[in-house]
């Protein structure tokens, strides 16, 4: 196109045109003509004789000259901006615009005319087209505009070839990048700017030659932007900054309202609410079963806000209108800290998911969830609407099968025996349809070999009851199915306990294996003599609520909801342990974030052996003395001391006591609440302890030090994170070989709700399940298992159809490939939230045949990353990410001078040559013109006549 | 410029005199803003006032005896008186086609008969015989010399031509022009010499040999010499049928060489021939013809000295 060669080619015509003036002169001059009737014409006729040649010749150089210096003109005016890709004016300038289209730029505020305008219409309207663009299209040919969506930085074809446009001079290339950004809408993903800055970089590199600047359309939240949070962001940005003086960075606050200087550093930001998560109790549930969802709302505003919530049954594509909330609706959300809503679903009582399942049946109870208001509408003044909907999937079987190995095998099945216990246990789960698969009866030999046999991953738990050694083979798979989102529980024995070797080396394999911690020894050991059973005067079992809890989990997996009755541990001071594994804890490698001790046995240890640690604390304390002689302590001070002397009796040498003896002695002491009788009050320690008093502090830190110590012996639930999935490890038997939990005992009354608990933790989701849009998820399936068949994923995505519910959409596949007897798939392009299946199918298969199984995938969008609307304040922005010395970096408002953006830039016709050739042309041509007497020197009077001389 | 020049010469401006539209009027006005009565004939003749006796020698007209001292000294004198009406002036003027170009307000052919018209009126009225001679293709009037008063309207109706004609052979012409001019006479030719120059010489020459004093006015409009125009224009020939589009000013450094040498010839040639030659334009001043015709007068004077009163 010629007219990409020029930024107004509407001149290039009139340019045209003018060239051809001066031959049009040429012509009507010699139309248009004076007569003389002219005496000398002998004189005439012979200087024309002589000079025609010449004057010929001179009179087409001067008409070529003219014509060459209108030429000019006209590529002065029409702006030529040079053929090649060699700017005649310098360097190309490439301008990389990143573009936030990540959730919360779909921010919505309404305007002054009443429209509603996002903070994504600001970057591509406003920003993006009618400056960057527009002024691109008044730059120079060679001038590029790259576009880097974050939503699409993970797209193969976007690292192959992002959006480029050039010769935006062209209106037609201009018309289509306004139409390619006019169809970008914000995406419901949360992509981290540091990796679209990346990107971006990725893409500089490729243009070493040439001025970049590199745009940043963004909304600026704190939650993004903040440093040090977004540290490595600001070193990324100050690195690309400085690394040429070639490099200029620009962000741009696409973000409602404008920033100004009127807001006090900080502009304001939008309400916003948004759920954030949605877990149901478990991820498979049984036919008829009751699945607890525990809704997450979160509240990012500063005022409270009520809201309703729906319950939509997507498979159906209805609300669900007799869903009982608890806590009821309308829900008050309090600013700034999360609300959690239950509701259940799924038995009887509460509506099955689907009423007519049949034997043998599976099927996915997608549901979602949406805040609403009173009318069950969208929420008024909320920022995002996008996070106010979030979907989970159960899958429900009619009966849910849970695979037991039991190292004992049929025997196991015995009253009192492993098996036996859990088995029955599990069916005794109110409402629950659990079935129990025996692994010995699968493989009919030992149970461990059904691990190497079958598909595990239909079994939402599995149990290795007292496992002797597995193969190699059943390990492998075993690994496989928990990260994979299995939930594994081990129970051990004495069976076990023959092959620790086993336990230590690969079951743990320092830290990296299924099992949680290295195993010490068998306590005691076997063949030596039990613990005796005695009625403790401790609780048995203590849970470690003092230590973090597991990503995502917002009290004690288990014990939390069993002992939401503090009264329920009351029987537990009756738990007899006779014999379990003892934790080595001196190799135990407790990875943070993964393994987590949940309960552990008393302190058995003499608590003698503390007399020191009490007496530095007590005797030879100096704060604790200071506290006795402090005068507004003087109330305390009887009673402090008959109670610090009952601690120092505990640890008397010579006594009998154990360490939980003195642990729970320094807990009386921390916690004794007197009495309020006023004929003998005894003084409340719980407020001498509450004093900021610096001495008291001092004494209640090293209290609690010390309690902790002395309290928790050694670990007996532990819980470890694998993959995507969990294990939890019992350090006994779960039949009464080794402890009487299981019956016989007052504790026993908790075992039932222990293993329900257990299994509902097991088969529940795990955090990581809770997957954002966007995201990728790898999934591997056993080769062996569909040994001859070619596999191949098929990605389905349940679109929100229309009133009769989800309608699937096939959005990509691919065929698998073994390796390392596994085929490894991917679901990618999850960018929409809602249901997705991996489905697993027959390459070689009928289309339409079904599917030899399929996964589901729930992705959501990150309401904890996008829905926070506040902004960044204004001297943060300065301090982290502008640079003032050297203005590489800027921020930029929308309602900047479009110069800020796209430097105007030059061209041709400010290329100081063609002004030289153009002064060079119009001198030749005087010079010529004059030469060829064109010009008269002085009047036509003054001019020397002939024969001057001779006269 | 006007202002710059003497201010008694006004009225000599070609444009002033231009104003005049009778010839006789114009005539007047230039002559007697010139000299009126200024000279002095150089020439003897027949005339009342006695200026010396000489000793006769053989071949003197006896006519010319003076009886009255031959009766009383018995010795043959001679009577010379001095004579002023003895010159004759035959004027010839070119009025062809060529003489009908002019860029100011007296074309050439206009300028020539003014200073013709002006030559006369001055000779006549110092009892000067004057003739007129016109031509163009071929001599169209012949005005012999005389010296009376009332000479001056012939002469006057003979310059006004109506139906201009080319020039062809001007050789041929100047053998007529000789042939009308019986005695010797000063020969004034007024033309602007647009033809071949060496018929043109020859014919001086043959007027040469009358022993006739020729002077010539060579009579240029002044943008022939300048060539001053500007724009397209198309020249076309006043005396064939040439016809030339051009841009002037292109034209003009080679046309003014041409010009030069032309003009380099014609005088050189009449140098040559002993004419005596003078380039007028247009725009120049009338007087300059008369201021140029009496120098040559007084020339002529001083070279055959004090000669016999022609007979």
């Amino acid at each position: 196109m010629i007219a990409a060669l020029f930024l107004n080619p509407g001149f290039l015509f009139v340019a045209a045109a003018l060239i051809s003036v001066p031959i049009i002169i040429h012509l009507i001059n010699r139309m248009r003509f004076k007569r003389i009737q002219w005496a000398a014409m002998e004189f005439l006729l012979k200087a024309q004789k002589r000079t025609r040649r010449r004057l010929i010749i001179e009179q087409l150089l001067l008409l070529a000259l003219r014509c060459f210096l209108l030429a000019l003109v006209g590529l002065l005016v029409s702006r030529f901006v040079g053929c090649g890709d060699a700017n005649l004016s310098g360097k190309p300038n490439i301008h990389i615009v990143v573009v936030d289209d990540t959730l919360s730029m779909s921010d919505t505020v309404k305007q002054a005319d009443g429209t509603a305008k996002s903070c994504f219409d600001v970057a591509k309207t406003d920003i993006l087209i009618k400056k960057i663009a527009k002024g691109l299209s008044g730059a120079t040919s060679n001038d590029k505009l790259v576009l880097v969506p974050l939503s699409r930085i993970d797209d193969p074809t976007f690292e192959e070839s992002p959006p480029t446009f050039d010769r935006l001079n062209d209106p037609e290339n201009l018309k289509k990048v306004t139409q390619e950004v006019n169809e970008m809408k914000p995406s419901m993903m949360h992509v981290e700017m540091l990796r679209g800055v990346k990107a971006a970089k990725a893409i500089m590199a490729k243009f070493p030659e040439s001025q970049i600047t590199l745009h940043i359309l963004s909304d600026l939240r704190d939650v993004d932007w903040k440093q040090p949070d977004a540290e490595a962001l600001g070193k990324e940005l100050v690195q690309i900054a400085k690394s040429s003086k070639e490099v200029r960075v620009r962000l741009i606050d696409c973000a409602l309202p404008a920033r100004a200087a009127n807001q006090n550093g900080y502009p304001p930001s939008n309400d916003n609410v948004g759920i954030s998560e949605i877990r149901p109790s478990t991820r498979i549930a049984g036919h008829k079963m009751p699945v607890r969802f525990a809704v997450t709302i979160q509240n990012f505003s500063s005022n409270a806000i009520d809201v309703d919530l729906v319950v939509r049954d997507e498979n159906e594509g209805r609300d669900l209108l007799d869903v009982d909330f608890s806590p009821q609706t309308p829900i008050k959300l309090s600013p700034g800290t999360p609300t959690t809503v239950f509701f259940e679903r799924g038995d009887v009582k509460n509506k099955p998911f689907f009423p007519d399942l049949k034997a043998g049946e599976t099927k996915f109870a997608h549901l979602s969830v949406r805040l609403a208001n009173r009318a069950h509408a969208a929420l008024d003044n909320d920022g995002i609407l996008g996070d106010n909907i979030r979907h989970t999937v159960v899958e429900v079987r009619h009966k849910v099968p849970i695979l037991v190995i039991d190292g004992a095998g049929a025997d196991g099945r015995k009253e009192s025996k492993d098996s036996f216990i859990i088995g029955r246990s599990l069916i005794s789960v109110p409402g629950a349809s659990y079935e129990v698969v025996y692994g010995d009866e699968i493989s009919k030999s030992a149970a461990t070999k059904a691990l190497a046999k079958t598909d595990l991953s239909k079994y939402p738990t599995i149990y290795l009851l007292n496992a002797p050694a597995l193969s190699n083979q059943e390990l492998t798979n075993l690994e496989n199915y928990v990260k994979e989102g299995g939930g594994l529980g081990i129970f051990v024995g004495d069976i076990a306990g023959r092959d620790l070797k086993f336990y230590n080396e690969k079951l743990y394999n320092e830290g990296k294996g299924l099992f949680p911690a290295p195993i010490k020894d068998v306590f005691p050991r076997i063949g030596e003599k039990e613990l005796s059973p005695k009625e403790s005067d401790t609780h048995q079992l203590i849970t470690r609520e003092d230590l973090a809890l597991p990503a995502g989990e917002n009290r004690l997996p288990i014990f939390g909801p069993m002992f939401d009755e503090p009264k329920q541990r009351e029987p537990l001071m009756n738990l007899p342990i006779r014999r379990y594994f003892k934790v080595n804890i001196p190799a135990w490698k407790q990875q943070t974030n993964q393994v987590f001790e949940l309960a552990t046995l008393p302190n058995e240890n003499a608590a003698v052996d503390y007399e020191t640690a009490v007496a530095s604390i007590t005797r030879d304390g100096e704060p604790y003395k200071a506290i006795q002689t402090k005068p507004e302590f003087a109330k305390y001070r009887t009673r402090l001391v008959a109670l610090v002397r009952e601690v120092e009796e505990t640890v008397r040498v010579g006594g009998t006591f154990k360490a939980y003896h003195l642990a729970n002695q320094i807990d009386t002491l921390l916690t004794d609440k007197g009495r309020q009788d006023p004929k003998d009050p005894i003084p409340d320690m719980t407020q001498l302890w509450g004093s900021s008093d610096p001495d008291v502090e001092t004494v209640k830190r090293q209290l609690n030090a010390l309690r902790k110590e002395v309290r928790y012996g050694d670990p007996f639930v532990i819980m470890r994170k694998f993959g995507k999935g969990k294990v939890v490890a019992v350090m006994s038997t779960a039949g009464k070989d080794w402890n009487d939990w299981p019956g016989g005992c007052a504790a026993s009354v908790l075992f039932p709700m222990f293993t329900w608990e257990l299994q509902n933790y097991l088969s529940s989701p795990s955090g990581n399940s809770n997957l954002t849009v966007g995201s990728r998820v790898n999934l591997s399936v056993d080769a062996d298992l569909f040994k001859g068949k070619q596999l191949k994923l098929q990605r389905v995505f349940m679109r929100p159809g229309n009133e009769k519910g989800t309608v699937e959409e096939v959005i990509g596949g691919e065929v698998g490939e073994e390796a390392n007897g596994r085929i490894p798939f991917s679901m990618v392009n999850t960018q929409k939230p809602g249901l997705y299946f991996a489905k697993i199918v027959d390459a070689n298969a009928q289309e339409d045949a079904a599917p030899l199984f399929k996964l589901p995938y729930v992705f959501n969008v990150d309401t904890m990353k996008e829905g926070r609307l506040q902004r960044i304040g204004d001297a943060e922005l300065k301090s982290g990410y502008v640079d003032p010395s050297e203005n590489a970096i800027k921020t930029i408002q929308p309602g900047a001078p479009d110069g800020d953006l796209v430097p105007r830039n030059n061209d041709f016709s400010e290329s100081p040559w063609l002004f030289l050739i153009l002064l060079l042309v119009l001198v030749a041509e005087q010079a010529l013109a004059v030469h060829l007497s064109f010009h008269l020197k002085n009047t036509e009077s003054d001019m020397t006549p002939a024969g001057a001389r001779v006269g | 410029m006007a202002k710059t020049r003497d201010d008694s010469r006004r009225f000599l401006h070609p444009d002033t005199i231009a104003r005049i539209a009778r010839l006789d009027l114009r005539a007047k006005q230039v002559v007697e803003g010139f000299i009126s009565g200024m000279h002095r004939s150089p020439f003897f003749g027949h005339s009342v006032e006695f200026v010396q006796h000489r000793d006769y020698t053989p071949g003197d007209d006896i006519r010319h005896l003076d009886w009255k001292v031959w009766s009383k000294t018995d010795k043959f004198y001679i009577k010379q008186y001095e004579a002023e009406t003895n010159l004759r002036c035959q004027l010839v003027v070119d009025v062809s086609n060529s003489m009908h170009y002019g860029s100011t307000g007296l074309n050439k052919y206009n300028y020539a008969c003014t200073v013709a018209a002006s030559l006369a009126y001055m000779l006549l009225h110092q009892q000067d015989a004057v003739g007129l001679i016109t031509f163009d293709e071929d001599v169209r009037q012949v005005i012999p010399s005389r010296s009376a008063h009332n000479h001056m309207d012939a002469i006057l109706k003979a310059m006004d031509v109506s139906r201009p004609r080319d020039k062809t052979d001007i050789e041929k012409i100047m053998h007529r022009v000789a042939e009308n001019i019986p005695m010797r006479s000063m020969v004034v030719l007024i033309s602007d010499i647009f033809v071949d120059r060496e018929p043109f010489f020859r014919g001086m020459e043959m007027l040469r040999h009358g022993r006739h004093d020729i002077l010539v006015f060579h009579i240029m409009d002044h943008e022939e010499l300048t060539f001053s125009f500007s724009g397209t224009t198309r020249f076309e020939d006043l005396e064939g049928p040439d016809v030339i589009t051009c841009d002037p000013r292109a034209l003009r450094q080679g046309y003014i060489e041409v010009v030069e040498e032309y003009l380099t010839e014609v005088r050189r040639g009449c140098a040559r021939k002993g004419i005596d030659y003078q380039m007028i334009s247009t725009k120049d001043y009338l007087d300059a013809a008369l201021s140029k015709f009496l120098h040559h007068r007084e020339a002529m004077a001083k070279a055959p000295a004090k000669s016999q009163a022609p007979s």
